[in-house]
């Protein structure tokens, strides 16, 4: 068991593996009412080839299944687990990204009997023939529902550009299609590849008494004596990243047109403190060129080439990372051209200097702050980050420690012209 | 509570569980059509700059410097009372090697709102057009959110076009007319007669917060004596539209009358039967028509307890949508009859009171909560009173309660493309 100690912050983090290999972490807040409990997988919606047991070469699964499985892993012989914690005063929530599947519960009372409810049921799946087809009507209505939003359009219009070999232009939760082919046979062969302790974590944040709950969580997972104890061994085979669409245009029922200019990194490998520096810088960069107080963006705002809904993201995951840019324009050709501009000449952007960079600095300290006010902030940071030996809580101590030649260097490196792309939607 | 000046009052609310301090600054007038659209542009304006921070960059700046103080405008409508509020959550500097954020950000805001951006009594002509612009931008992108789009449309049925149905930020028509001298004599308006409520929260000392205040001047207002309550009468017809548009999936927005008002008579039975039909995972609309029937990712249902109205939403197939409506009207009919069990009770209340508890993790909660007890200017409960009044609802009280609940408004927006 790991304790680390967060003096200035007055937080702490605790760690431990368990001999089954599942990771625990607990970060106690017991000035809190709640408590949170996720229970996540290092195994997503791009996580569609792999060799499953009994097998000696890839195989490929549809698109969705990873969504699927989230979905129909509620459903138990019984009905839905949901209920189960609803009797517990607790919520249940679960969703997919491109790289992990979490199932979360939020509570304010009976925090042991969620723990064990939530271990329980992801770790006893009960896939039907019937339950497999009822879910395949809802998600439908799910696909459906995404399909109608034109920002969501947008993004994957954008992925679909950067990414045209990849599995993460795909979307998440599949296509009316690729669900159809889904079986209880194909989601058990998922799950036991991928649902192992050993690629697996359990986090704990909120109201709650370390040691009684490490104790707990040990006794149930010794009682599971059959699920394996091994680290997951990943053999996807190589991306494709040779591709990129440099542009696409399309045309949608709506008010206004939008741009987004993305571009292609490849950082993902970086791990532990390396990459939480790496983010951190990042978010730097992209504030100082793009953010409220660079003179680009009054400039763009002034023009009205830009409105409330300018974004700029930086998405970071197991097989990818990318910078996403843009929002409702009534030019959007021209935001797409302002804003290549401004990533491939930064070299000489005003914005780049000591003191604007000084301001930044202390503005995400801030936000870092107050960013922890939120236990779900804090839930979805550790989830989406394994910062190994540091973690979000270190964000402080390293903002104070970068350098504006960091964020150069971090610039020269990441633009890349060949790396980008847009795409467009245009009203009808 | 401190009574500064009479219709001027300042809260500060103690604890120690955030790292921050959040501000509010709550103007609160009667709701009245013709206000509307001023106060939402004046909410922008607000937002944008000052005197002293005359660009956008100046302003953001100066909040980056305040160690990225968070600060945004919002208008809301709770009843019959329209609200513009002013917003800040900053660091509590005992985090910081800095003392005097707390004073640096309210002499902030103090610039902002005394020294707005304004020339001869009047708003900033190229600040002004530039937020009506967005304004107007904001109006038009209302059809690209189809179910934001469905509750707007459904709420003009049920409120028959009027300061309840009006979307908070306006409408273009009223936008037209107004001009920067125009809206700057309604900001003068606001400051001087608006009864305020100025709301501080987090580990910090009422002695520091009056002091800052200090230098703030404030001249009495008068207490408005309309009730919040928007209590609306049964509707003699059912009201009904129907529209289409290019989309995949049609949405269904039904309105009902439900006689629940906050914290009086029947409250928490409200809360229990909103709960039971549509509130939650147990509810009869998601096991239905979700669960056993499959036929909808999302449906759900709302209520506002300071207009006594409950919407049911949901995302369905276009040849499904008369079923659903059924099924919906249906399971209304099965509470009526008091067809439900009491481990649902008991369940819905313990999901209930899980939530109310979760309120008193966010700082925003808190304060909303504490401000929604200053609007009825009526009891405060402790944990335990939300409790026991949660815990005293029976079976008998929920049937009593549905059986009043009447559908009144059904809007259906069609897509053409579904399935």
């Amino acid at each position: 068991m790991i304790v680390k100690n967060y003096k200035r912050l007055d937080e702490q983090v605790i760690t431990t593996l368990l001999d089954n290999g599942l990771t625990v972490h607990l970060l106690p807040k017991n000035n809190y009412h709640k408590t949170i409990g996720v229970l996540y997988t290092d195994f997503g919606s791009i996580d569609t080839k792999f060799i499953p047991k009994g097998h000696t070469d890839l195989k490929s699964y549809p698109p969705g299944i990873a969504h699927f499985l989230e979905h129909t892993l509620f459903i138990k012989e019984k009905g839905d687990v949901s209920q189960e914690f609803s009797k517990l005063g607790a919520s249940a929530n679960a969703f997919t990204s491109y790289s992990k599947t979490a199932y979360q519960f939020s509570t304010t009372e009976h925090v042991r009997e969620n723990v064990t409810t939530l271990l329980d049921f992801v770790q006893q799946p009960y896939f039907t023939k019937e339950s497999v087809e009822k879910e395949k009507g809802i998600i439908s209505q799910e696909i459906h529902l995404y399909k109608d939003d034109p920002d969501w359009t947008l993004m994957l219009g954008l992925i679909g550009n950067l990414y045209p070999t990849h599995p993460v232009s795909d979307d998440i939760a599949g296509t009316e299609d690729s669900i159809e082919k889904i079986t209880p046979e194909l989601l058990y062969e998922v799950y036991d590849h991928f649902y192992q302790p050993g690629n697996m974590t359990l986090l704990l944040v909120g109201k709650l008494d370390a040691k009684e709950l490490i104790g707990l969580i040990e006794e149930n997972q010794l009682s599971k004596s059959s699920v394996p104890s091994q680290r997951l061994l990943r053999k996807e085979g190589a991306d494709n990243l040779e591709t990129i669409i440099p542009y696409k245009k399309i045309s949608m029922q709506i008010s206004k047109p939008k741009a987004l200019v993305g571009i292609r990194g490849n950082k993902y490998n970086l791990r532990g403190e390396e990459r939480l520096r790496h983010l951190i810088l990042m978010d730097l960069l992209l504030n100082m060129l793009f953010g409220d107080t660079s003179s680009t963006y009054l400039a763009m705002y002034d023009e009205g080439l830009i409105d409330d809904s300018f974004q700029f993201n930086y998405t970071f995951e197991r097989r990818f990372d990318y910078i996403s840019l843009g929002g409702d324009t009534s030019e959007p050709e021209r935001l797409v051209d302002a804003i290549k501009t401004i990533c491939f000449n930064y070299e000489w952007n005003p914005d780049i200097n000591a003191e604007h960079f000084s301001i930044i600095k202390k503005s995400l300290i801030g936000q870092a702050l107050l960013s922890m006010n939120s236990l779900e902030f804090l839930a979805d940071q550790f989830v989406e980050h394994d910062f190994e030996a540091v973690s979000f809580y270190d964000t402080i101590d390293i903002l104070e420690s970068v350098s504006l030649e960091e964020v150069k260097s971090l610039a020269a490196s990441y633009f890349l012209s060949s790396n980008s792309s847009f795409y467009i939607i245009d009203t009808e | 509570m401190i009574n500064i000046q009479e219709g001027v009052k300042l809260h500060v609310i103690p604890t120690k569980t955030f790292k921050t301090l959040s501000i509010q600054l709550m103007f609160k007038t009667t709701l009245k059509k013709e206000t509307i659209t001023e106060r939402a542009l004046l909410s922008y304006l607000l937002e944008t700059n000052s005197l002293n921070y005359p660009t956008q960059t100046d302003f953001r700046k100066r909040l980056s410097e305040l160690y990225g103080a968070e600060y945004y405008t919002d208008v809301s409508r709770i009843g019959n009372a329209h609200i513009l509020s002013i917003n800040m959550d900053i660091v509590n500097d005992s985090y910081l090697d800095q003392t005097g954020l707390f004073e640096d950000v309210i002499d902030f805001l103090y610039q902002t709102l005394y020294h707005p951006h304004v020339f001869d009594h009047a708003f900033h002509g190229p600040t002004f057009d530039r937020e009506v612009t967005n304004l107007k931008d904001e109006y038009a992108s209302r059809i690209d959110d189809k179910e934001d789009y469905a509750a707007m449309k459904l709420m003009d049925l049920f409120f028959e076009s009027g300061k309840h149905s009006m979307p908070i930020l306006g409408v273009e028509e009223e936008l037209q007319k107004l001009n920067p001298k125009r809206l700057y004599d309604s900001y003068k308006d606001m400051l001087l007669h608006d009864e305020l409520d100025i709301i501080i929260l987090g580990d910090i000392e009422t002695d520091r917060v009056k002091t800052a205040f200090e230098p703030w001047t404030f001249g009495p207002r008068s207490k408005s004596n309309a009730s919040i309550f928007q209590k609306i009468k049964r509707s003699k017809v059912m009201k009904r539209f129907e529209e289409s548009q290019d989309i995949h999936q049609t949405k269904l927005a039904i309105g009902f009358r439900l006689p629940v008002y906050f914290k009086e008579e029947d409250f928490a039975a409200g809360l229990i039967f909103d709960g039971l039909i549509g509130g939650y995972t147990h509810s009869k609309l998601f096991t239905r028509v979700r669960e056993k029937e499959g036929l909808a990712y999302a449906i759900s249902s709302d209520l506002d307890s300071f207009r006594g109205l409950m919407l049911v939403t949901a995302g369905i197939d276009d040849d499904k949508s008369q079923k659903v409506e059924d099924m919906i009207v249906e399971e209304l009919k099965t509470l009526q009859e008091g067809h439900f069990s009491e481990s649902d009770l008991q369940l819905t209340k313990a999901l209930i009171k899980n939530e109310f508890m979760q309120t008193l993790d966010h700082p925003d909660s808190i304060i909303a909560s504490l401000y929604s007890d200053v609007l009825i200017n009526g009891p405060v409960w402790s944990i335990d009173d939300w409790v026991e009044t949660i815990d005293a609802v029976t079976k008998q009280d929920v049937q009593r309660l549905a059986k009043t609940c009447t559908q009144e408004a059904v809007f259906l927006l069609r897509g053409e493309k579904s399935s």
